[in-house]
C-alpha cells in the first residue's frame, strides 16, 4: 500500500514537472513576450551564462537518471528536491532565453528559440520515461537513457553567437540544399529520363526517355538552378566579408537575406521536382520564372544593401545576366519546335 | 515530356511519405552510399515486420515534407538532414533493435575505383595464384614480388590504400584479381528522428555507465570548486576529512606526539626496512 502511494506521488511530482515543461514549451513557441532592451549588453558573458545552464541542466539530468538507474527510487521527499533542482535550471534556461535582446537580431533569436525548445522537448521526454520507471512501463530503462542522452545531445548543440553566424549557418544550408537538388537535376539528364535502380517505393511506371527538346529544356533549367548556387555562394561571401552585427541597420540587413533566402530551396525544389511527373512545359517556365524572379530580388538586395561593395558589381551584374539568359533560353527552348 | 501515368505514381509518392511520418512516430535517417538494389532488398526482408524503408528523390522528399508541415511542424528540422544519397528507416520499435538490425546488415564489397575507401586496406604477404605474366601490375604500383614455383608471390605486407583515399584503377584491378573484397557496405544512420526531436545515433549508444561516470566527473568538480574556495559540501567533505587527517599525521611524523591512526606510519618511518 505504501509503495502504491509512493509510485503514486511520483507519478504526481514527473506529471507535474512534464506539464510545466509542455507549457514553458509552449509559450516560447507561440512567439514573443516584451522584452526589456538593456542597455548594456554583454555578449560574451550573456553566451557565457548560456553554456553554465546548459551545463547544469544537464548534470541535473544526469543525477535524476541515476537515481532512477535501479531500485530502490528515492524517497518522496529526495524525488521532490532533485525534481525541484531541474526545474530551477529550466526556469533559468527560460529567463535567459528571454533576456536576449530583440536588438541582437530575428535570426539569433529564431536559432536560440530552436535550441532552447530542443533541450526542452528532449527534457519532456526524458520525465515523461521516468513516469514509466516508477509505473515500471519501461523495465530496462532504455527510453530513459536515451533521452538522457537526447537531453546531453541537445545542450552541446553549437551555440551561434551572433546574428552573422546564424546567417551564415541558413545560407549554408540552402547552399547545400540547392548544390543536392542540382545534382538530382544533372543526374536526371545524364540518365536521359530513365530511373535509376531502388530510387522510389511506390512502383515505378516504366519510364521512357526523354526528346532532345525535353534535355535542352532540362540544360537550360539547370542553368538557372546553378545561377541561384552562385548566388548564394556569393552571399555568404559576402556576408563573411562584410556581415555586421554592431549596428542595428547590419543585424537587420542580416535578418532581411535570410528572410529573403528562405524559401530559395523551396522555389528549387519545387522546379526540380517537376522533372519527374507529368510536366506541361507551361508549368516548368511558371516555376523557372519564380526562380529567376526570386534571383533577380537577391541579386539587387545584396547590391542595395551594405554587403556588397563598388567591386563587386562585377559579378552582380555578371549573375543578373546569367539569370535573364537562362529564363530567356527555357521559354525560347519550350516553344514547339517546327 | 513523360507519360500520363506517371502524375498519378508522383501523387502516390507524397501519400505514401506523408502516411509513414503520420503511422510511425520514430524514423532513422541513413546514407546509402554504396548500397546496391539486391543488398537493398535483402534489408528490406530483415526489417520485416519491424521497419519500413523509404527512398526516394530528395526534392520529392523535401517538397513532400515541406507540404506536411501544417499537420506535423517537428518535420521541418528534417529537411537540412535531406541531401545526398539519403532515405529514411522509419518504424514504431525499439530504436536500438531496429539499429541492430540495419548494422547487421553490410555486405563484402570489392574496391570499385573512384570509390572513397572506408578503411585502411592491406595485403598480406602471401604466395598468390597469379602467373608470371601480371607482374606488370604490382611493379606499376610498386609491390616487391618474386616468382615462386611459377606463381608471382608478394614479400611483404602491403599498405595499399588509407582510409578517406580514393581507391585508384591499379589498385581496384591488383584487389580484383587477388580475389579481395575488402570493404563492408550497409546502411549508415546520419540522425535518429523520434516524435519531433532529431538527434545523433550515438545517443543509442550510452548506457547507464556512462551515466555514472557523468555523475562522478561532476561530483569531482564540486568537490575541487568546493575544496578550493573552502566551502564544504557532501562531495568535498571526504577529501576535507583525508586532508586534515594527512596534516595530523604529518604533525605526529614530525614531532613526538601521536595517536592510535598515526602509529603504523610513524613505525614505518622509523624502520622502512
Amino acid at each position: 500500500m505504501a509503495s502504491d502511494d509512493l509510485v503514486t506521488k511520483q507519478t504526481d511530482i514527473f506529471k507535474n514537472l512534464q506539464e510545466n515543461i509542455g507549457l514553458v514549451s509552449l509559450q516560447i513557441k507561440d512567439g514573443e513576450s516584451k522584452r526589456e532592451e538593456p542597455s548594456d549588453f554583454n555578449r560574451d558573458q550573456y553566451w557565457n551564462n548560456v553554456a553554465a545552464i546548459f551545463k547544469v541542466l544537464s548534470m541535473e539530468t544526469t543525477k535524476l537518471s541515476l537515481a532512477f538507474s535501479k531500485k530502490p527510487f528515492p524517497s518522496n521527499k529526495n524525488t521532490e528536491a532533485l525534481v525541484h533542482e531541474l526545474e530551477k535550471s529550466m526556469l533559468a534556461l527560460v529567463s535567459i532565453y528571454y533576456s536576449l535582446p530583440i536588438s541582437q537580431g530575428k535570426t539569433l533569436r529564431c536559432q536560440f528559440q530552436q535550441t532552447v525548445l530542443q533541450i526542452l522537448e528532449s527534457l519532456e521526454r526524458f520525465v515523461s520515461s521516468l513516469s514509466d520507471c516508477v509505473n515500471s512501463l519501461n523495465t530496462n530503462g532504455d527510453q530513459r537513457i536515451q533521452w538522457t542522452g537526447g537531453v546531453w545531445d541537445a545542450v552541446s548543440l553549437e551555440l551561434l553567437k551572433d546574428n552573422k553566424e546564424c546567417a551564415s549557418k541558413c545560407l549554408k544550408e540552402t547552399f547545400e540544399l540547392v548544390t543536392d537538388a542540382l545534382e538530382e537535376l544533372d543526374q536526371a539528364i545524364l540518365n536521359e529520363g530513365v530511373e535509376d535502380e531502388f530510387s522510389l517505393n511506390v512502383e515505378t511506371p516504366s519510364t521512357q526517355p526523354w526528346s532532345e527538346q525535353d534535355i535542352t529544356v532540362l540544360k537550360t533549367s539547370s542553368g538557372l538552378v546553378k545561377t541561384m548556387k552562385n548566388v548564394i555562394k556569393k552571399a555568404q561571401e559576402s556576408v563573411e566579408k562584410h556581415g555586421d552585427t554592431e549596428s542595428r541597420e547590419g543585424i537587420a540587413t542580416l535578418d532581411e537575406l535570410v528572410t529573403l533566402t528562405s524559401e530559395v530551396s523551396r522555389v528549387v525544389d519545387d522546379l526540380v521536382s517537376g522533372i519527374y511527373a507529368e510536366v506541361n512545359y507551361e508549368t516548368f517556365t511558371n516555376n523557372g520564372e519564380i526562380l529567376s524572379e526570386l534571383i533577380r530580388n537577391i541579386l539587387k538586395f545584396l547590391r542595395d544593401s551594405n554587403l556588397t561593395q563598388n567591386e563587386d558589381s562585377k559579378w552582380l551584374d555578371f549573375l543578373t545576366h546569367a539569370c535573364s539568359h537562362n529564363l530567356e533560353k527555357l521559354k525560347e527552348n519550350v516553344l514547339p519546335k517546327l | 515530356m513523360v507519360k500520363e501515368d506517371r502524375k498519378v505514381w508522383k501523387a502516390n509518392y507524397f501519400i505514401k511519405i506523408t502516411s509513414l511520418f503520420d503511422e510511425f512516430p520514430k524514423a532513422f535517417i541513413v546514407k546509402a552510399d554504396n548500397v546496391g538494389s539486391k543488398q537493398m532488398q535483402q534489408i528490406r526482408q530483415g526489417l520485416r515486420g519491424k521497419g519500413v524503408i523509404l527512398m526516394g528523390k530528395n526534392t520529392m522528399m523535401r517538397k513532400a515534407i515541406r507540404g506536411h508541415l501544417d499537420t506535423n511542424p517537428g518535420l521541418e528540422k528534417l529537411i537540412p538532414a535531406i541531401k545526398h544519397n539519403v532515405g529514411f528507416v522509419f518504424t514504431k520499435d525499439d530504436l536500438s533493435e531496429v539499429r541492430g538490425l540495419l548494422l547487421e546488415n553490410k555486405v563484402q564489397a570489392p574496391a570499385r575505383a573512384g570509390a572513397v575507401a572506408p578503411k585502411d586496406v592491406k595485403i598480406p604477404a602471401q604466395v598468390t595464384t597469379l602467373g608470371p605474366e601480371k607482374t606488370s601490375f604490382f611493379q606499376a604500383l610498386s609491390i616487391p614480388t618474386k616468382i615462386t614455383k611459377g606463381t608471382i608471390e608478394i614479400l611483404n605486407e602491403v599498405s595499399l590504400i588509407k582510409e578517406g583515399e580514393r581507391v585508384g584503377q591499379s589498385e581496384s584491378t591488383l584487389l580484383n584479381m587477388l580475389n579481395i573484397s575488402p570493404f563492408t557496405y550497409g546502411l549508415v544512420i546520419d540522425f535518429v528522428y523520434d516524435s519531433g526531436t532529431v538527434f545523433s545515433p550515438e545517443v543509442l549508444d550510452i548506457t547507464n555507465d556512462d551515466i555514472i561516470s557523468k555523475f562522478v566527473q561532476g561530483v569531482r568538480n564540486v568537490a575541487s570548486v568546493s575544496l578550493a574556495i573552502g566551502y564544504p559540501t557532501a562531495a568535498s567533505a571526504p577529501h576535507s576529512l583525508i586532508n586534515g587527517f594527512k596534516r595530523l599525521l604529518a604533525v605526529a611524523v614530525e614531532t613526538d606526539y601521536t595517536f592510535k591512526e598515526a602509529e603504523k606510519t610513524k613505525e614505518y618511518i622509523k624502520d622502512t626496512s
